[in-house]
């Protein structure tokens, strides 16, 4: 009998020895790192030196190319690799205080014909990587095309009524009414300008072979590799001043443990989309960890035309701990919302924070007579920093007010259909937006106006839609951040959201490495990239 | 020889379409499509997303669709990702190629691994050699594969930065990611080329080779490894077919592009023909490595082919 049993009890003991064999074998490894307390892997970190070109960086990010076309591209990893190769009228940049500017870049100069015309400028001599030079034509097609294609710049372009070319190098936009926004959505990587030959050859459908990626930016689209990697190289004739990276290369890295490691290992010098508690590990051992609030704010949309009272989507803004979800779900990687927008952007005005106050909730839920009453929740799973953690917790703080919430899960591909689509039998969804263009238009009128295709909560206060409407018309900047604030207290008391975070970005690199910028619209710009 | 190759083809080819309809359907029925997970937050107007279902086919009935796509792929037409627009032939390609790459590896190692130690296991059976063994074994299959390719990754590629920590290039690339999966597949060979072994040495002709005098070794050899070839073959062959339809936990540990990443994101991003090509590689994959452990059968054991 016992020699039946033998084999399962060698088995274990062997399952043991192997485990403790391994960790001490990991033990005994990690011995030589101990002594020498250099600073991460800088292998002669000691000899300073002038800083050089780079003949290839690789980065990694948590995704591949969703989408071989810059005009349908919506997601930040793609629009990352495009941002190398594609160009914006309008160039974002940051003051060393942090204040956002748009300077022109593929203009010269631009003037305001009247309130609804602007006569611009290109500069001369700039090329597309096939050689051809830029002209106004090319403009004009691209932003005939833009809005028929992609989603973001039809909201981006929304407002442009026509675009002419004057002559090789003068284009200009007419706008369907003032609209103050219009040279920050000039900069945005969705509205850069692609050859008129390739928009008139897709006039009404995403580019079918990565030949057709031409732009006139610091580099050339080499490769595309599924699943493997992206490879961009120095465009010789660019016109600006000459990047210092000779060859990029864009290496997708779904897992996050795997993509620290590559830093480690030095397989790959810049990773993004850090997961904070590895953000602190990777800061341990030495390396660049740079973390700043992005554009992106978490919010839980709440169905306005299901729960009409305010006052239960006040109780229910009252019932979640947000600084205990950003603390504890989050590690600290994100701010606590305190607007419809987070503080970056244009406009921003900060609100009296709704605070944690579960007793108030649940006594305004029974003066709405809604006490125990049944709300279904729905969010996705892998999105965002921690979304499903999120959602259950907030389900765990509503219950705790009494009611009963039922909340659904789902990956992204069915999640978005759902939310999105015309059955609307839930009452509170959990969602991300991100205000690329850092004008409080883009974050408010495209999720809070009663008529934007984005407000899915189907919230609508005439009164919210005037102030949006006069505030992106409004030229004097004054004025139009007091509208702004006046909409954003509006949309704070309706509370159409349960307001939650603004989420951090997170990105780390090869402490040797310098000149990367960072833009907290999950930009990151290597360029001018140089090693110590 | 011919008739039974005969037969199994076209079996195989009815399994195909069965296999084909399936994949089709099951990826219709899941909610969401490639127009809803391409725009994401942004959904586009109803002109753009009728304009796209027009380009892609998708506005057409189901049945409809089915047989499109059945008649452009038996013309060698497999269309393309919905996402990126790379065709699916080419894709499938490479990601059968990088696949079948570090499954050869990977089953190499591990039947050559597996069939010493076992060899050694019986050989010095129920000594502390052959228990050791018999553990280690349990131990490398019950240990999941990520955490084999974790620690890997660890020592090799982040404290001693001897290999790389994923991705694909070289040959040293495959290194960690095929020794990885090589640790699962290795305990199950050895355990039941073991026990095979071990079932053989029981048998009356080898009961009698030993009462002739041959040498442990010869009877070893001559005797009871040939015996247990079929028994050894069928787990090989099995542990390959499985491994040729991807790894999509070693491939996404080791971010390499390989079947079983290329069809999971295909899911998830709902690209049809992705998916249905991915499928179809997989499965036309499994089916040749059946066929062939089939033929070895044949080869290794004379009654297979007077059965046939």
């Amino acid at each position: 009998m016992s020699g039946a049993r033998k084999p399962l009890l060698i088995g274990v003991i062997a399952a043991v020895v192997i485990v403790a064999l391994a960790a001490a074998a990991l033990f005994f490894f990690q011995q030589p790192q101990q002594p020498a307390p250099t600073p991460g892997p800088a292998e002669e970190a000691a000899a300073p030196a002038k800083p050089q070109e780079i003949e290839v960086l690789r980065i990694s990010q948590r995704a591949d190319l969703s989408t071989i076309d810059v005009q349908v591209a919506t997601d930040s990893p793609t629009l990352n690799v495009f941002g190398h190769v594609y160009e914006t009228l309008f160039k974002l940049r940051f003051t060393p205080d942090g204040t956002p500017v748009f300077e022109p870049h593929l203009v010269e100069s631009y003037e305001f014909v009247n309130e609804t015309a602007i006569k611009f400028r290109l500069r001369s001599g700039i090329r597309f990587h096939d050689g051809k030079p830029l002209t106004a034509e090319d403009v004009v097609a691209t932003f005939r095309r833009g809005p028929v294609v992609g989603s973001i710049p039809r909201t981006l372009l929304g407002p442009v009524k026509s675009v002419e070319a004057i002559d090789d190098l003068t284009f200009v936009i007419v706008l369907k009414y003032p609209f103050a926004p219009i040279i920050a959505h000039l900069a945005h990587p969705s509205t850069a300008i692609i050859p008129a030959w390739v928009a008139e050859l897709f006039p009404d459908k995403p580019i079918n072979s990565t030949a057709y990626i031409i732009g006139t930016g610091p580099f050339k689209f080499v490769e595309f590799r599924k699943l493997e990697r992206t490879v961009l190289e120095r465009f010789e004739d660019y016109w600006g001043p000459r990047p210092t990276v000779k060859r990029l290369e864009w290496v997708p890295v779904e897992d996050d443990d795997t993509r620290a490691a590559k830093l480690e290992a030095g397989d790959v010098s810049v990773i993004t989309h850090v997961p904070p508690h590895l953000a602190r590990l990777l800061r341990d051992r030495g390396f660049k960890v740079v973390q700043m609030p992005s554009t992106r704010i978490i919010y839980i949309g709440i169905s306005v035309d299901r729960v009409t009272d305010p006052r239960v989507r006040q109780a229910l803004n009252l019932a979640v701990d947000k600084n205990a979800i950003v603390s504890r779900i989050l590690e600290g990687a994100g701010t606590v919302a305190t607007a419809p927008i987070p503080p970056a952007v244009f406009g921003y005005s900060p609100q009296t924070p709704y605070g944690y106050d579960p007793d108030r909730a649940r006594r305004l839920l029974e003066e709405a007579g809604w006490a125990g009453r049944e709300l279904v929740m729905i969010a996705p799973s892998g999105r965002y920093l921690k979304d499903r953690e999120i959602a259950e917790a907030i389900q765990m703080y509503l219950q705790a007010v009494g009611l009963n919430v039922k909340l659904t899960t789902m990956e992204w591909a069915a999640y978005v259909a759902k939310v999105m689509g015309e059955v609307r039998d839930f009452d509170l969804f959990l969602l991300g937006w991100s205000t690329a263009t850092l004008d409080a238009d883009y974050g408010l009128y495209s999720l809070f106006h009663s008529k934007a295709p984005f407000n899915r909560m189907r919230y609508s206060n005439p009164k919210v839609d005037e102030l949006l409407e006069a505030a992106r018309a409004e030229a004097n900047v004054e004025k139009r951040k007091q509208l702004y604030g006046q909409a954003q207290e509006l949309i704070w008391q309706d509370a159409p959201w349960i307001f939650l975070h603004v989420e951090d970005l997170i990105v780390a690199m090869d402490p040797n490495l310098e000149n990367v910028e960072v833009q907290p619209i999950e930009r990151w710009i290597l360029t001018y990239a140089t090693r110590r | 020889m011919l008739r039974y190759i005969i037969k199994r083809f076209f079996t195989s080819l009815l399994t195909f379409f069965a296999i084909l309809l399936f994949t089709f359907i099951l990826a219709r029925l899941l909610p969401g499509d490639p127009i809803t997970v391409m725009y994401g937050e942004m959904q586009p107007t109803p002109e753009v997303r009728a304009a796209l279902e027009r380009e892609l086919g998708l506005d057409k009935p189901i049945v409809v669709q089915f047989f499109i796509y059945v008649s452009r792929m038996l013309r060698g037409d497999w269309g393309f990702s919905v996402h990126t627009r790379v065709p699916v032939a080419a894709l499938a390609g490479d990601a059968f190629l990088s696949t079948l790459v570090l499954t050869a590896f990977s089953i190499t190692l591990a039947a050559a691994l597996g069939l010493l130690l076992s060899y050694l296991s019986v050989a010095r059976y129920n000594t502390l050699v052959d228990k050791l063994i018999r553990g280690v074994s349990v131990g490398t299959f019950s240990l999941p594969v990520f955490w084999w390719g974790y620690i890997l990754i660890l020592v090799f590629a982040v404290q001693h930065r001897w290999l790389p920590a994923g991705g694909k290039g070289g040959i040293e690339h495959l290194i960690l990611p095929s020794l990885t999966l090589a640790m699962v597949n290795l305990g199950m060979i050895t355990r039941v080329s073991r026990a095979a072994m071990i079932e053989v040495l029981m048998q009356d002709h080898v009961v009698l080779a030993k009462a002739k005098g041959l040498s442990n070794g010869d009877v070893m050899v001559r005797h009871v490894i040939r015996n247990t070839l079929v028994a050894i073959v069928t787990v090989i062959g099995l542990r390959f077919g499985v491994l040729l339809g991807g790894a999509v936990i070693t491939e996404t540990v080791f971010a390499y592009p390989g079947m079983g990443k290329m069809i999971v994101d295909a899911i998830l991003s709902r690209d049809y023909p992705v998916l249905i090509g991915g499928m179809f590689v997989a499965s036309l994959a499994v089916m040749i490595v059946n066929l062939i452990v089939d033929m070895v059968y044949a080869l290794l054991d004379p009654r297979v082919r007077v059965g046939g």
